[in-house]
């Protein structure tokens, strides 16, 4: 299986080109392009072989205006320079007073038009400026600019009758036109952003012959927070990746260590970023403040808290990682974990490392075998677990304190689909 | 996605009056400071330690959480700190120390303190155990954090 790192901080660039020969692509969001399109366009540039797509982000179109805007009522800088390359008013519409519906998106041909232009002119973002030729001549012009297939514009639905939904199947068939015309032998694909916890049988198989001319698919499952998830969900997840496996090319956008199992439904390739984003909603998440440093317990397919994970492995030494980055830090010693404080980019390195294990072993998945290990660690650590606080409480909402999550997920790996 | 916030008053009714988080460290930390260093809010990793009191020889690093009454979130913060601390406290409002589950505890050899609104109204419970799962690393970096800031 493989993994495509999404990026998302400009201060990330150095740990990720260290860390290119474990990941398969980037996957660059339009807007984060857009910003500071140089600089990114050099990054992208300065990897040897490096594929990538580019997110085009059109969903943030439907969010209300306070999502968008900073404290004096602009329009985020990124995202109303991403606007202003897709088309010329769109940026004034986000501003007004009306949320956008699907009739105050572009013309598709016009708009598909644009999003193709752009996510295929990285070279010229790139040469735009003379300081980024300082970059390029450091690390070499070694990468193709051009993106594995361009993503078409697409839009969060609720069901397959909502506008929404048919309005992003318009702009796949679109684009799969507009690369037809272009003939420069991109292919179109798709993001379908969808609910996993909504879908009926008979709406997945609507979906999927609808959707049955692509050959690359990407399902995002909206707010799959596989921290507090339900075994129904789980197996429509699988149900989905399932039937559109049987004709494209599917690869998940943000995916923890519970969807990488969907490869056993035929999913090809996840993606997420440095020890975050291994799921998102369709709410914008509030800036400011930055997250907290954390660390990715194998074992648990799950991140902790730095102090939460210092006490785990001091009551359980068993659970220490041993990947390269681990086993030269900590050098067997709990204590250690605190070099993690001080060194955080090593957090992702390893995070990186066990992530690459996790998506090799994907080649040769045993529904039985994980399905019994992950009651394993269950029944082993539960009890020490669940008297620790709920890191993930105040993002999610979620209960769960223990490891009840790899209870359900066993059970919604398990079922016959 | 909602974004769940916690409503935090750390504020209990007595009498009519309110007793607040901050008026229970305050009485405690007046109580340890006679044989201790002593600092509230001590970072540890991303989170606080509400209080830490250092043997005045420095051989000895205490930490106590502190609630008015939700003695189970104190526990769980208190079970964080086994991993930092020689000893691991918590502290209750004395209105409410009772409800505080000594077994459970006792069990992980964290202590309890009874502290009331008034100065001195503070009662050892419970003594806590040496932690078996002290980080020295971190251990030391506190003491020598709030050690030196106290020279």
């Amino acid at each position: 299986m493989n993994i495509n790192l999404r990026f998302g901080l400009q201060r990330d660039k150095e740990i990720i080109r260290n860390l290119q020969r474990k990941i398969d692509g980037l996957v660059i969001p339009a807007h984060i392009l857009a910003y500071q399109a140089p600089v990114t366009a050099a990054f992208l540039s300065s990897f040897a072989n490096m594929p990538f797509i580019i997110d085009p982000m059109t969903y943030l179109l439907q969010h209300s205006k306070d999502d968008l805007t900073n404290n004096a009522g602009d329009l985020r800088a990124s995202i109303a320079k991403m606007c202003n390359e897709y088309h010329f008013d769109i940026a004034k519409k986000l501003t007004g007073n009306r949320q956008l519906g699907p009739s105050n998106i572009p013309n598709a041909k016009h708009f598909c038009n644009h999003v193709y232009d752009y996510q295929n002119s990285v070279e010229e973002k790139a040469n735009t400026k003379k300081a980024i030729k300082k970059y390029l001549d450091r690390y070499g012009k070694g990468n193709s600019f051009t993106p594995r297939f361009i993503i078409s514009p697409y839009f969060k639905f609720d069901s397959i009758s909502d506008p929404w939904y048919t309005l992003s199947l318009n702009m796949g068939k679109m684009m799969q036109t507009i690369c037809s015309e272009k003939g420069d032998g991109l292919d179109a694909g798709v993001i379908i952003f969808l609910s996993a916890n909504n879908l009926d049988d008979g709406e997945i198989e609507k979906i999927a012959s609808d959707y049955e001319s692509f050959s690359h698919i990407i399902p995002w499952f909206d707010g799959f927070d596989e921290m507090d998830i339900q075994p129904a969900t789980i197996v429509n997840a699988r149900k989905i990746v399932s039937k559109l496996s049987g004709f494209a090319e599917v690869e998940i956008l943000y995916s923890g260590f519970l969807l990488m199992t969907t490869a056993a439904e035929g999913a090809k390739a996840v993606s997420h970023g440095l020890t975050y984003s291994q799921h998102k909603s369709f709410g914008v998440t509030p800036g400011g403040g930055g997250m907290p440093e954390r660390y990715y317990i194998p074992k648990f397919r799950a991140f902790r808290s730095l102090s939460q994970t210092d006490n785990i492995f001091h009551m359980r030494r068993e659970l220490m990682c041993h990947c390269p980055v681990c086993d030269e830090l900590l050098q067997g010693n709990p204590d250690n974990i605190v070099l993690f404080a001080d060194e955080p980019e090593k957090l992702r390195e390893h995070f990186i490392n066990v992530r690459r294990q996790e998506a090799d072993d994907m080649e040769s998945f045993n529904r039985q075998s994980l399905v019994t290990e992950l009651r394993s660690v269950y029944d082993t650590y539960h009890n020490l677990i669940s008297k620790l606080p709920n890191p993930d409480a105040f993002l999610s909402g979620s209960n769960m304190r223990g490891l009840e999550y790899l209870n359900f997920w066993a059970d919604g790996i398990e079922r016959a689909i | 996605m909602t974004l769940k916030v916690p409503m935090k008053t750390g504020k209990t009714e007595t009498k009519g009056r309110k007793i607040s988080e901050k008026r229970i460290v305050d009485v405690l930390i007046s109580y340890l400071r006679d044989n201790n260093h002593v600092k509230r809010e001590v970072r540890h990793y991303e989170k606080s330690i509400d209080v830490v009191a250092i043997s005045l020889n420095g051989d000895e690093l205490c930490t106590v959480e502190v609630k008015t009454q939700n003695w189970k979130k104190a526990f769980r913060q208190a079970f964080v700190n086994l991993a930092v601390a020689d000893r691991s406290y918590v502290a209750m409002y004395s209105k409410y120390a009772h409800r505080v589950d000594i077994e459970m505890l006792r069990e992980h050899g964290i202590g309890l303190y009874s502290v009331g609104s008034a100065w001195g109204n503070v009662e050892l419970l419970e003594e806590a155990n040496p932690s078996r799962y002290t980080n020295r690393i971190t251990n030391q970096r506190i003491k020598g954090q709030i050690i030196g800031d106290n020279k």
